[in-house]
């Protein structure tokens, strides 16, 4: 059998094996969505280790303490 | 601060404080208070909410330790027993002049948990209660809203019931607490009010810097919390009057070793 005629009974059997596995194929999943991106806080962490944050100068800037309780010694 | 200035020396800087700077009403405690509160005076702290601890040998025993201390004591729900009168400011108001030149007006509010049974001497023979924080300051906040740009709640009370506040008054900007040691580490808001806690002890500084959009209310607050650890230099002057007030401490007496505990008596015979 030349290579031209083994080529030409071929290609039919192949189009019906590959039309039968795709027959048998579970449908395809349904797309899944990408998930949503949700941002994580802030982190209240001053930047890079400094010891205070660089940055545009506020209008005006608060801070703040609280539960003191009288502590005036060094707790670091 | 002196960090803080330096870098940005056409900032103002408001300090407020929650409440709870008192120790023990001993005599130690009582020493440690002063020295706490005139350090305060002299980092300008403006305005102070009043604590339950503030409060522990009653009105007149504050009156005296807080007189001509230069800073605005507020309380919103300490008020006479089984009235809605407050006994301390409900609020103030602090005017500075913004970054901007402009003047910036800041209404601060300031409540203690909701304790009914709590009650403590009053001024003149009357007694001290606390009311609901959410009645008071749904009374006050309107009026307080309407003549300020931004609006700022100290709470000493549990970070949970700030965030039930929160979420209720929306017309609140900041809300800033303390409750023993807990601290945000992350942002906390509901809606759009921010809510930021500190921790205890003085560890912990919290720093919100806000700008205001033209029609001046709150456009943006970007806040840190700082770590007092040594990283943190020492104002020589500030250290130098504390150890003079250390000093002046009593020491503890020597720790006694207990007593060995008798073993316990076999009962009588025949008893």
């Amino acid at each position: 059998m030349s290579p031209r005629s083994a080529l030409k009974w071929m290609l039919p059997v192949a189009t019906v094996i590959v039309g039968i596995a795709a027959a048998q194929a579970p449908p395809p999943a349904a797309p899944v969505p990408t998930p949503a991106v949700v941002a994580s806080p802030r982190t209240l962490d001053v930047p890079d280790g400094a010891l205070v944050a660089a940055g545009k100068p506020p209008e005006i800037d608060v801070l703040y303490t609280g539960d003191v309780i009288g502590y005036i010694e060094p707790c670091g | 601060m002196n960090q803080l200035q330096t870098n940005y020396p056409a900032t103002h800087f408001l300090l407020l404080d929650s409440g709870n700077f008192s120790d023990n009403p001993t005599e130690a405690g009582d020493l440690r208070t002063a020295a706490l509160l005139q350090a305060m005076k002299k980092l300008g702290y403006k305005t102070v909410n009043v604590g339950e601890r503030d409060l522990t040998l009653g009105y007149d025993d504050f009156m005296k330790r807080t007189e001509g201390i230069g800073m605005t004591f507020v309380s919103t729900n300490i008020v006479k027993q089984g009235t809605k009168e407050p006994i301390f400011s409900p609020y103030t108001v602090v005017e500075a002049k913004g970054t901007s030149g402009k003047l910036v007006r800041i209404g601060v509010l300031g409540v203690d948990r909701y304790n009914p049974v709590w009650q403590k001497a009053g001024p003149a023979g009357t007694n001290l209660g606390m009311a609901s924080p959410g009645d008071m300051i749904a009374t006050y906040l309107p009026e307080l809203r309407a003549k300020s740009d931004i609006v700022v709640l100290l709470a000493s009370m549990s970070k949970e019931d700030a965030h039930e506040l929160a979420k209720r008054f929306q017309d609140l900007d900041l809300v800033l607490g303390s409750y023993g040691g807990i601290f945000n580490t992350v942002e906390e808001n509901e809606g759009r009010v921010r809510i930021y806690y500190t921790g205890n002890q003085g560890k912990r500084i919290g720093e919100s810097r806000v700008t205001l959009d033209p029609k001046r209310r709150v456009a943006d607050i970007t806040s840190y919390l700082h770590f007092l650890t040594v990283r943190y230099p020492e104002d020589k002057a500030m250290q130098d009057a504390i150890n003079e007030v250390l000093a002046k401490i009593p020491k503890p007496a020597e720790t006694q070793t207990p007593q060995k505990l008798a073993a316990p008596q076999a009962p009588a015979a025949g008893s």
